[in-house]
């Protein structure tokens, strides 16, 4: 349901159908943009691990959401445990129908690090054109071996359209 | 970049080493509950393609001995061996899940002989592969106990 821009009321008869479209309609276009999230959290079954000094995807089954908008911006968030052996660094990013949404060929949204920490962002996506939209987390590593934990630690990977 | 995919879950450590092996200018391993995943580079060429496949469809196919699995902190050193045909082995020694020990073991007369020196309670988990061929792996545990 498309939002309609309101109107400016002056002295003219109110009308049901000027109700469906400025009220109605908006409410609901506001609701089902609240509406309109997916998110995945990690069971415990195995971490995630990768050695790849390029950005690969953490899971392309499990920590890939598909969301269609209704045209605009779109808010991704994710925490999680992470760590890097050796005295490394990681990061990640978001790819957006198969483009890293913020990598420079070097650096991502967020560094992880060699000591086990809490890694947490949130970051917003915008101008996403109307329809089907998929959001996949990605990571890569300096050297040595990243880790993203689930054997104790739930990571939780999500959109929510705003 | 291309992926090699197996569902097999094995340790990306011990991937990672063997992969660079065979294929120099690898990019990684990944893993999770989907499996194991070895990332090459957009021109990897056919042979190294099919190097990496061989890594992950040999994995188990190299026999590694030890004269005992089990053991008492304080006991006569574990013996590890491996026939081979190759002038050395790579090896990659786990300890309670973590890296422990890495390198190449020189064949001699046709066995690669591995010593774990004075081991100290924990799992010990000694994979052994081929840097040639088909790059065929194996391991065995030992499990060292506290007096």
């Amino acid at each position: 349901m498309a939002w309609t821009t309101p109107k400016t009321w002056t002295a003219e008869p109110l009308t049901s159908s000027d109700l469906n479209t400025y009220v109605r309609d908006n409410q609901n276009h506001i609701k089902n943009r609240l509406d309109n999230n997916a998110d995945y959290i990690g069971d415990t079954v195995s971490n995630y691990t990768t050695t790849s000094t390029e950005n690969v995807d953490v899971d392309a089954s499990n920590l890939s959401l598909t969301i269609t908008t209704n045209g605009g911006d779109v808010l991704v968030g994710f925490v999680g445990y992470c760590e890097v052996t050796g005295g490394n660094y990681g990061s990640m990013d978001i790819n957006v129908g198969g483009s890293d949404y913020f990598s420079n060929g070097s650096s991502g949204v967020i560094a992880f690090q060699p000591t086990l920490a809490l890694c947490s962002f949130v970051v917003l996506i915008e101008g996403l054109s109307v329809g089907s939209h998929t959001f996949k987390l990605r990571w890569r590593v300096d050297a040595g071996t990243g880790t993203l934990r689930r054997i104790d630690g739930s990571p939780q990977f999500w959109v929510q359209e705003i | 970049m291309i992926n090699i995919t197996s569902e097999m879950h094995f340790p990306t450590d011990l991937m990672d080493t063997i992969l660079r092996t065979a294929v120099a200018n690898a990019i990684g391993v990944s893993a999770g509950a989907y499996g194991t995943i070895l990332h090459l580079p957009d021109n990897a060429n056919t042979q190294q393609q099919a190097d990496a496949q061989a890594i992950l469809t040999h994995v188990g196919n190299l026999t590694v001995n030890a004269d005992k699995t089990a053991m008492t902190e304080g006991d006569d050193d574990p013996i590890i061996t491996v026939s081979s045909s190759d002038a050395e082995l790579g090896y990659y020694v786990l300890v309670d899940g973590e890296e422990y020990d890495s390198g190449m073991v020189a064949v001699v007369s046709g066995t690669a002989t591995l010593n774990l020196v004075s081991p100290i309670a924990g799992v010990y988990q000694i994979y052994v592969y081929r840097t040639v061929n088909n790059f065929s792996s194996g391991s065995i545990t030992v499990t060292v106990n506290e007096v």
